[in-house]
């Protein structure tokens, strides 16, 4: 696979500061299937000008970067936009080291090459509960790909309606908690009647979605008697 | 003639001389933590030869409220409504056991006329099934056949079609064949149908699974309307519908013989409907409601 400076599109964009081959493994579709864009550039003022131009993404920064300090860098980052940093530990880094970045603000940490789960992992780690509304959700044997509307539970695609598909990715964000039917009830719409059956009914389309997709495995979502629900993953 | 509390209701032993029916409760919305039972199944078993369908079934229909029976497929939902107005005597083999009283009086005594239950206690079944015949004759027919004294028929078929939201629809082409009409004004028809012989309360055997949801809303809204004179007992798959037109559900499931595998039905739980989706207090209930069986 020819790796160079490009752009491998998702939902969530990281600029990240390098060479690609040096800053991730895996084929481009297996970032894109957890919504990752990764956009890769040679030095940190060409990063700082991507990060001008879309303020939203999130800086992937090697801890080995060589054309400026370091903490410079990140202290720029934040002054300029309040853009969250990955710190890419390469080896060698010390924890003094990565311990002075995070003094420094950074979000969160990932070794470099990094595979497209692990990435993800690190930016789910760096973005508020809000941001992980973006992003993709992965427990288990269960992804929910928000920017593609997508569901897969091991690795067979669930068909769902909006609605279901709102529900499902709430209760991903609680897992492991139980969701009493009352906060259940809540995201089922803004008609205020009969909110406890159509959330029951949300819950008997989800099982019966999962069931389809493959029959082979229990649907992942328990019932707690007389409490809610909760993912089993 | 039975006397109770102001209201009064003929007998379903047949008698001589008019009778006066139920009087319509106010639409008061109020729903009274036990229901008033106008039909009551007492320790009911219904079997078909040998097999048992249900089994001990205690419940109570309250007067001027919807009913829902729910419940997976072949838990006996069907066969208990159906045993409701003694349309199971016309199943070869059928036959009940325990009690369903009708206000008060037991619709399987020796002196009961079933045909006068059948009159007392309605039904409308899955699939629309007019007569073929024209409309006014669909809701004439039942009337003429049970020798009602009616002072005008044409006024008859009007209330009855009036009362089933129907008429406005059809009032101009009363004499066309029932089956130039769609899906859900021949169910409406049904209805008025079964109104038009004055029961007191009204079996609907999932009266919209054949139905578009538009014909859905029409009848579910009729529901509401017809309660104000008139029990319904119903049967659906559908539990947003129970929650939509019930004011009480009844949740029946089936176990399975040990020797024979046959599975006979047995009511779970019943209460108000929205205990019953709140608050299940069955975990087999609360399991079945949010699609975990069935």
């Amino acid at each position: 696979m020819n790796l160079t400076h490009s752009t491998m599109r998702g939902s969530v964009k990281i600029v990240a500061v390098g060479n690609l081959d040096l800053i991730a493994r895996g084929r481009p579709a297996e970032f894109r299937h957890r919504g990752l864009t990764l956009a890769t550039r040679p030095t940190a003022m060409a990063a700082l000008l991507e990060v001008g131009r879309d303020p939203d993404s999130i800086v992937l920064v090697p801890t080995n970067l060589n054309d400026m300090p370091l903490t410079e860098f990140v202290d720029i980052l934040h002054s300029l936009a309040h853009v969250p940093v990955i710190a890419g530990i390469v080896p060698g880094c010390s924890a003094q080291a990565v311990s002075e970045l995070f003094d420094h603000g950074i979000s969160s940490t990932v070794a470099l090459p990094t595979s497209p789960g692990r990435l993800a992992d690190a930016v789910r780690a760096s973005r508020t509960p809000e941001q992980t509304e973006e992003l993709v959700i992965e427990v288990g044997n269960l992804t929910l790909d928000d920017a593609r509307h997508r569901v897969t539970w091991f690795e067979k695609e669930v068909t769902l309606a909006p609605k279901n598909f709102e529900i499902l990715r709430f209760m991903l964000v609680a897992h492991p908690r139980v969701i009493p039917l009352q906060e259940l009830m809540k995201h089922v719409g803004d008609n205020p009647q009969n909110r406890a059956v159509r959330a029951r009914v949300a819950i008997g389309r989800l099982r019966a979605a999962f069931s389809d997709a493959e029959p082979r495995h229990d649907t992942p979502i328990e019932t707690v008697h007389r409490i809610g629900y909760r993912l089993r993953l | 003639m039975i006397d109770r509390a102001g209201e009064k209701i003929e007998s379903i032993v047949p008698h001589e001389g008019p009778g006066v029916r139920i009087n319509a409760r106010p639409a008061d919305g109020f729903l009274p933590d036990e229901p008033r039972g106008i039909l009551q199944c007492e320790n009911v078993d219904v079997y078909y030869g040998s097999f048992r369908a249900v089994t001990g079934v205690d419940l109570k229909f309250g007067l001027h409220e919807i009913t829902a029976l729910i419940g997976p497929s072949g838990c006996g939902k069907s066969t208990l409504l159906r045993s409701l107005n003694r349309m199971n005597d016309l199943v070869d083999g059928a036959r009940v056991e325990g009690r369903v009283l009708f206000d008060g009086e037991d619709i399987y005594g020796s002196k009961v006329d079933a045909i006068e239950v059948r009159r007392r206690i309605g039904m409308v079944f899955q699939k629309p099934n007019p007569f073929p015949k024209s409309i006014y004759d669909n809701i004439a027919y039942g009337p003429r056949v049970t020798g009602m004294r009616v002072d005008s028929m044409d006024d008859l078929v009007e209330e009855a079609l009036t009362k089933a939201a129907l008429w406005g629809e059809v009032k101009d082409k009363l004499k066309q064949s029932a089956y130039s009409l769609s899906g859900g004004q021949q169910q409406r028809l049904c209805i008025a149908r079964t109104i038009a012989v004055k029961p007191d309360v009204i079996l609907m055997d999932e009266p919209c699974s054949a139905l578009d949801p538009i014909a859905t809303v029409r009848i579910e809204d009729l529901m509401h309307e017809l309660r104000r004179e008139y029990t319904i007992v119903i049967v659906t798959h559908n539990m947003q519908q129970a929650a939509r037109v019930a004011d009480r559900t009844a949740f029946f499931t089936a176990f399975a013989d040990e020797g024979t595998g046959d599975r006979t039905g047995v009511l779970v739980e019943f209460g108000k409907t929205t205990q019953i989706f709140e608050h299940p207090t069955d975990q087999r209930t609360e399991d079945y409601i949010s699609g975990r069986f069935g």
